[in-house]
């Protein structure tokens, strides 16, 4: 007998029992669904936590400031760098060039007088007044790989790469102005006006003239790339820095001859940050990466992954000994039927197929509807919990559809109601031959 | 009268076999005690005839067909039909004698109620591996042969107590079976269905070549048989 | 009481499925902005241009004015005005400032620091020609040179006369203050200056000639 037969003669035996079918169908989808949602909701954990760490970059950053490296520059995730050391194209080109380094961004913070727009949407529910100049600095990175620099949008968009006219705001300029988090969509496509300083010296004379140009807000972020309150394109923050490294030494600020303020590099893995990093020290600068405490998150987090796909499974393993006592029992009433499969034929192995495929299929089928049950669920309580988080102005939770997870659920269900099956189908295929000719 | 070697001739000839059984055995065990249900019993059949087992309630006929088709293997003596010893056969041996040199037509039809009528008589081709297109043709043809070429989508359920039986010949015949066990085949119908029935049996040796054995009280089919065994209590009284 | 122990089931479910915070993309995203080319423009001028007396001079004065609400968005833009700026000192220390930037606009507004200092009007108007000759490096830079309303008196006339001149001979564009409300506010011990309507005038009658041109 083929696969494709027994599939087809299965089914229709499940099909003839549909109370029965359904109900066992149902367990194994609760089984199924509590597992899936525990394990999205897990899953989901791990990723906020690890996003909060790594402030949204991938896990394996690193960052890479313009000093010389401490000589304790490997005990720490964030040692206290050394004297100021320039980063220009030549150190970068070497940086991208060591073994386990995937990709090396440069990034170049700058200081920038900020005019707010006088009047806020009042959707804003702005609480302090906004008419002063903000004396900080904008960060300028590389829009175009975003997804490797830890940047994280919390509402709207980042600014086009290489764009002159838009920038993204951090949560703290959000705090100057005293608008939440939760108001913070009213402040995009407000424009700001940004001024690079310059200081010109008359003799003993200061006088700064900054370089003003208009930016529209386009979307608010939470970042870890660099000290600022502005985040804008490589192009942009160049033209201010060149502006501002043309003048004298503005008071307070230390004069930055660096090419790049810092670079962010992702080595090939958590596993090599360790390496990467001292090869970076190698080269002459200070490092910092938040290894040692990703690596302990994780391993909290797995726990806390084992402990919930435990009481999943315990939920699915029910469901498969349902199945097994829902096919046992069918044993019993289809024995005249086993003996008429025997009697045109089938062989114990036959017999054996059938019931598995029958097993499997029920399996199969209640792990299909519970993944996406245990979706629902894990939607609906992320719906709640946004509301909470929305309520308290903290960040939501955004949740996707984690196929893998959902699909490894499918097959798990399956697999164990083929193990549930097992001992009823060679029950089943045991059965004498003459139960179709005779109940004697 | 077959002879033991016309027996053993050609396990894979497709015409009817002769059946050789020498002091055949079968007993039940109960927690009374060892119940035997044939008793050393010695009887031959020619290939190709019809051959009606008739006894009262008990004295063995039915375990005779179940032993006969495979479906229970003697704890004594021996049965040589095609070239096979059933007594030594294994589970897998015995499952492929029953695929390939039986067919079995029941009292109650043993129909599968999940099937129609064409998958039922495709069923016995299933464990053949006979592809499904040439399952389907010949499942077609041979319910056209029975007169149910217009009920082949219908469910068991959906037909009558004669069309059943009919369905469950054509099943039998479907892989050409040497040898046609039929176990009180006209028990649960109504006379008009019996004669048609009976008739469809009494042409399989003309039709296929097989060998046709039926379990039966009716004295009138034991009369259109070519030869009648009687048993009592569990001995050949009378072949 | 139902909304407290909604509360308490929000917030616990938030520690399993929140970590510390998370994100979620904004329902509202904004088209990429299509911004024009990029311009310069310069303001070259005394105390006034450079918001002397005003409480929020980036935000009041003039030329700031101008740039948030009548340049375009891509408009790069630098005050090099001066305190006590005459059309000499000018010359000398804003007009490098605005050559290097390369220019596409130039708004001057002199004159006022010359009454005050009573600079004579031949020097005040070779000055001032070198100075807008100077800014005019390419024919396509744009000077606009405004002359003194009405409320800085009768001495200003001379100097007035000197301004419309240059712009003859120069090729630049003059910004009439004749009819413009400009108020002053006295200042203790310095020379009156354009109050914050007064600035408001002022940005209303460089606009009009920015965008007349235009």
């Amino acid at each position: 007998m083929t696969w494709r037969d027994a599939i087809v003669l299965a089914r229709r035996s499940v099909g003839r029992r549909g109370g029965r079918a359904v109900l066992t169908v149902l367990s194994v989808a609760l089984g199924a669904a509590l597992l899936s949602s525990l394990l999205i909701a897990s899953d989901s954990a791990k990723q906020r936590v690890l996003d909060q760490v790594s402030e949204g970059g991938p896990l394996s950053g690193i960052k890479v400031d313009a000093a010389a490296p401490s000589a304790s520059a490997l005990d720490s995730d964030n040692p206290r760098p050394g004297a100021a050391r320039r980063i220009d194209d030549t150190a970068l080109r070497r940086i991208a060039g060591l073994a386990q380094v995937s990709s090396v961004l440069p990034i170049i913070a700058t200081p920038i007088i900020a005019l707010p727009p006088t009047t806020l949407p009042a959707a804003a529910h702005a609480t302090s007044k906004n008419d002063r100049p903000l004396f900080e600095a904008a960060v300028g990175i590389d829009l175009a790989h975003v997804s490797q620099l830890p940047v994280t949008v919390i509402a709207g968009r980042l600014p086009q790469p290489g764009s002159q006219t838009e920038i993204a705001v951090t949560v703290d300029f959000l705090q100057r102005l005293g608008v939440t988090n939760a108001n913070s969509k009213a402040l995009i496509g407000t424009d700001v006006m940004l001024g690079a300083p310059r200081v010109f010296k008359n003799g003993n004379e200061r006088r700064n003239r900054a370089r003003w140009t208009k930016a529209e807000i386009v979307g608010v972020v939470s970042q870890e790339a660099g000290n600022g309150l502005f985040v804008v394109s490589l192009d942009m923050a160049r033209s201010d820095r060149a502006w501002t490294a043309a003048g004298a030494p503005i008071d307070g600020i230390d004069p930055d001859p660096s090419e790049y303020s810092a670079l962010f590099v992702v080595a090939h893995g958590l596993d090599h940050v360790t390496q990467v990093r001292a090869e970076i020290n190698g080269v002459g600068y200070s490092t910092s990466a938040p290894e040692s405490l990703i690596t302990q998150v994780q391993r909290y987090v797995h726990v806390v992954e084992l402990v919930l796909a435990g009481i999943g499974s315990i939920g699915l393993t029910i469901a498969a000994l349902g199945i097994s006592n829902a096919m046992l029992a069918a044993i019993r009433e289809r024995r005249r039927e086993i003996g008429v499969l025997k009697a045109v034929g089938a062989a114990d192995r036959d017999v054996r197929r059938v019931f598995l495929v029958e097993a499997g299929t029920l399996g199969f089928t209640g792990g299909l509807l519970g993944a996406g049950l245990g979706l629902l669920v894990a939607r609906t309580l992320a719906a709640v919990v946004n509301r909470y988080l929305a309520s308290q102005d903290l960040q939501t939770v955004h949740l996707g559809v984690p196929v893998a997870l959902l699909a490894s659920v499918v097959v798990g269900a399956t697999v164990l109601a083929l193990a549930a099956g097992t001992l009823p189908a060679i029950r089943a295929a045991r059965m004498p031959a003459r139960q179709a000719i005779s109940d004697e | 009268m077959a002879s033991p070697a016309d027996v053993a001739a050609d396990p894979n000839e497709r015409a009817g076999v002769a059946v050789h059984a020498t002091g055949l055995r079968f007993r039940y065990d109960t927690p009374e005690g060892e119940l035997v249900v044939l008793d050393s019993i010695d009887f031959d059949v020619d290939a190709g005839s019809v051959v009606a087992i008739t006894g009262a309630s008990g004295s063995g006929k039915t375990t005779l067909l179940s032993v006969l088709g495979g479906l229970d293997r003697p704890h004594g003596g021996s049965v040589l039909i095609a070239g096979h010893d059933l007594a030594q056969l294994d589970r897998d041996e015995m499952a492929r004698y029953r695929r390939e040199v039986v067919g079995f037509v029941f009292q109650d039809f043993g129909l599968l109620g999940q099937l129609t009528a064409l998958e039922n008589v495709e069923l016995a081709l299933t464990f053949e591996r006979v592809s499904r297109r040439q399952r389907r043709a010949r499942a077609r043809e041979l319910l056209g042969a029975v007169g149910l070429g217009d009920r082949l989508g219908h469910r068991p359920r959906a037909l009558s107590g004669g069309e059943k039986q009919r369905v469950a010949i054509a099943r039998a015949l479907a892989n050409e079976p040497r040898l046609v066990l039929a176990d009180e085949p006209t028990g649960n119908l109504d006379p008009v269905a019996t004669a048609v029935v009976l008739d469809m049996l009494l042409r399989v040796p003309v039709d296929h070549g097989s060998t046709v054995l039926i379990v039966t009280h009716d004295d009138a089919i034991a009369a259109r048989a070519d030869r009648r065994m009687h048993l009592i209590g569990g001995r050949i009284a009378s072949a | 009481m139902r909304r407290r122990r909604y509360s308490a089931l929000a917030a616990s479910l938030a520690v399993l499925l929140s970590g510390c915070s998370a994100h979620s993309r904004a329902a509202s995203v904004l088209p990429a902005t299509a911004a024009g080319p990029q311009e310069t423009v310069v303001s070259i001028g005394g105390s006034a241009t450079e918001g002397d007396g005003l409480r929020n001079r980036l935000q009041e004065a003039w030329p700031y004015l101008v740039f948030r609400n009548a340049l375009p968005i891509s408009t790069v833009f630098v005050n090099a005005a001066l305190d006590d700026a005459t059309a000499t000192h000018a010359l000398t220390l804003q007009v490098p400032v605005a050559t290097e930037l390369k220019p596409d606009l130039v708004e001057v507004w002199l004159g006022a620091d010359d009454v005050a200092a009573a600079t004579p009007i031949p020097t005040f108007t070779t000055a001032l020609t070198e100075l807008v000759t100077r800014l005019r490096v390419s024919t396509e830079t744009r000077v606009l040179v405004a002359d003194l309303p009405a409320s800085f008196g009768t001495r200003a006339a001379p100097y007035n006369t000197a301004i419309r001149s240059v712009v003859v001979t120069t090729g630049a564009e003059l910004v009439s203050l004749a009819n413009a409300s400009v108020t002053l506010a006295p200042e203790k011990g310095f020379a009156a200056q354009p109050d914050a309507a007064g600035h408001r005038a002022l940005a209303a009658a460089f606009e009009k000639v920015i965008t007349k041109s235009n």
